[in-house]
């Protein structure tokens, strides 16, 4: 007997085992909010895409891999020389690892501008955060996997960071490491944290970060009347947009993995030298602040470069590199005074004093840079804390900064503007 | 069903969506198939000196990539099988006790010219031909 309406034949099979018309229904009532800024709803979706390609990928790379210090790199060179479409699997997961990382970025950076982080979606935020920081653990584990020189080093100078962490940091790193060095013991662990712990993990957290989406429903931005947003169904209309941008993000993959396929470098020897191209240390020890110049201002900066190191380590840092950049860019496109605008410029662009025309065009554009880093340097130290807008806009400097770098004792020119005044770490509680 | 162009539009979205679709799926399953690595045939192998082997008694020695048995049946007397079992492809050993081959996963026998003499091998394991030269013991395939 089939209740009064139901249908027939494998539909009606499954509707009675799987209720599928509540969920179909709860589809229906999904719905997303249309602004301007609604393109940065797509990002998070892409993630998850990213990630699904890194799931298929990783699985078939494991039919080849072997994760011993005798084989790793032999096995990862026959994938890449002997199996078919070997090169192209490999590239797609090492350029997929970059692009989540971006992707990832963006999304988190969107739902800072966006303020999507407030009640009641602290879960969601924070849920999110992990999910990064897992994402970044994934890149760092799966770096060395490769077990070529720069992976090698890179791990070494890793774990290296970890053990400089107070109190704990010796038995991180030796944890990290399965020994005192970096080794074969190292290479099985890592494999193992990024092939079996990282996944599991991961899966969990994205099924309590996607529900809890579900749960609170799409944010719209506060500065804009919740009567007056229009929206769109989720199911189809936004579906099948984000399927397109899938398909777009599938599209960039797949070229920059066939144009520009990922390098296998040397072996690596735990007794050879480090390899001229330390890859990202040069970078990060020269943005390391000069303590001397700015003894109070440390704090602040130290944190900040802190940031930067995280994201420079491992793989997936191109991406991240990229997501804080174009964040930056972002963050100082928001519109200074009120509401924020995505990708429109304020009408009245701001005129510095030191813009006189009487200046020649590099000079002028070194002054505006300097005058543009001396300001955001001052709002920074000047904002108190006090809500989330104040702690939004503090970021929103500190990006500006990271991007434009802090000033410095050498910018100075003669005729430029004197430097600002030691500043003060402002960002506590009243 | 959408009539006329429309019709024409959908199939070529579901034809193009179909296409890149093999062309994804393609390069997986080529992907996990195994690639084939060429080695050498072996037709002939050194096993040894005549000094390692006592006299009724067998050891595993690598023929090419599969193992192959050699027994020493007498003093100048020399035997040589595929040790591979033909029934589930387990590996043989020789048995002084009994003189005879054994394969202890479904307890199979066979004389030491590879003949079954009990157990579910559906044939006799392949003989190979074993030649002294000075004080080596070489094993070629039959030709």
């Amino acid at each position: 007997m089939t209740a009064p309406g139901a249908k027939a034949g494998i539909a009606g099979w499954l509707e009675e085992r799987l209720g599928l018309a509540a969920i179909r229904e709860f589809a229906s009532h999904k719905i997303v909010p249309v602004h301007s800024a609604t393109i940065w709803y797509y990002f998070g979706g892409i993630t998850l895409f990213l990630f699904t390609i890194q799931v298929l990928t990783g699985v078939l790379l494991l039919l080849y891999y072997r994760p011993s210090p005798a084989e790793a790199y032999e096995s990862v060179q026959f994938i890449m020389t002997r199996v078919e479409f070997g090169w192209l699997v490999r590239s797609i997961h090492s350029w997929s690892a970059n692009l989540m990382i971006l992707a990832a970025f963006i999304h988190m950076f969107s739902v800072v501008f966006l303020h999507a982080y407030r009640k009641p979606r602290e879960l969601t935020w924070l849920s999110g955060i992990a999910l990064l920081g897992l994402a970044l653990a994934f890149g760092f584990s799966g770096y060395l996997l490769p077990w070529n020189k720069v992976s090698y080093f890179a791990t070494k100078v890793g774990t290296d960071m970890a053990a400089s962490i107070p109190v704990f940091g010796e038995t991180l790193a030796r944890f990290l490491r399965g020994g005192d060095e970096v080794g074969g013991a190292t290479l099985t662990r890592f494999f193992g944290f990024h092939v079996a712990v990282l996944p599991g993990i991961t899966t969990i957290l994205l099924v309590v970060h996607l529900a809890l989406v579900q749960k609170a429903g799409m944010s719209t931005p506060p500065w804009l009347a919740p009567d007056k947003v229009r929206s769109m169904k989720f199911f189809p209309n936004f579906f099948l947009r984000e399927l397109m941008a899938w398909y777009a993000a599938l599209g960039v993959l797949g070229s920059l993995a066939a144009l520009f396929p990922w390098d296998l470098g040397e072996k690596a020897d735990p007794f050879a030298s480090a390899p001229v191209k330390a890859e990202e240390l040069v970078l990060l020890v020269s943005k390391t602040p000069n303590k001397q110049a700015y003894p109070k201002g440390r704090q602040t900066l130290t944190r900040t470069s802190i940031t930067t190191i995280i994201l420079r380590e491992g793989n997936g840092t191109g991406g991240g590199r990229i997501g804080l950049t174009v964040a930056g860019a972002l963050g100082r496109r928001v519109h200074r005074n009120g509401h924020s605008h995505w990708f429109r410029l304020p009408k009245k662009r701001h005129r510095s004093r030191d813009e006189s025309p009487g200046l020649g065009p590099a000079r002028t554009s070194a002054v505006r840079h300097y005058s543009i880093r001396k300001q955001h340097w001052h709002k920074m130290n000047s904002i108190g804390v006090k809500n989330a807008c104040d702690i939004s806009r503090h970021l929103r400097y500190r990006n500006a900064i990271l991007l434009f770098g802090p000033p410095r004792a050498r910018r100075r020119r003669s005729t430029g503007p004197p430097m600002p005044p030691e500043p003060v770490p402002n960002c506590r509680r009243p | 069903m959408p009539e006329g162009r429309r019709s024409i539009v959908h199939w070529l979205l579901k034809g193009g969506f179909t296409a890149s679709v093999a062309s994804f799926v393609y390069p997986a399953l080529r992907f996990m198939i195994p690639p084939s690595i060429p080695e050498a045939s072996v037709n002939e192998v050194a096993a040894g000196k005549i000094t390692d082997l006592k006299v009724n008694s067998g050891k595993i020695v690598k023929f090419g990539s599969r193992p192959a048995l050699l027994i020493r049946a007498g003093e100048t007397e020399f035997k040589a099988v595929s040790a591979v079992c033909t029934h589930l492809n387990c590996t043989v050993q020789y048995q002084d006790a009994s003189h005879q081959i054994w394969c202890a996963c479904h307890n199979a026998f066979y004389d030491t010219n590879g003949k079954v003499l009990s157990g579910p091998p559906p044939g006799p394991l392949e003989e190979f031909t074993v030649r002294v030269r000075g004080d080596e013991v070489v094993i070629s395939k039959r030709a």
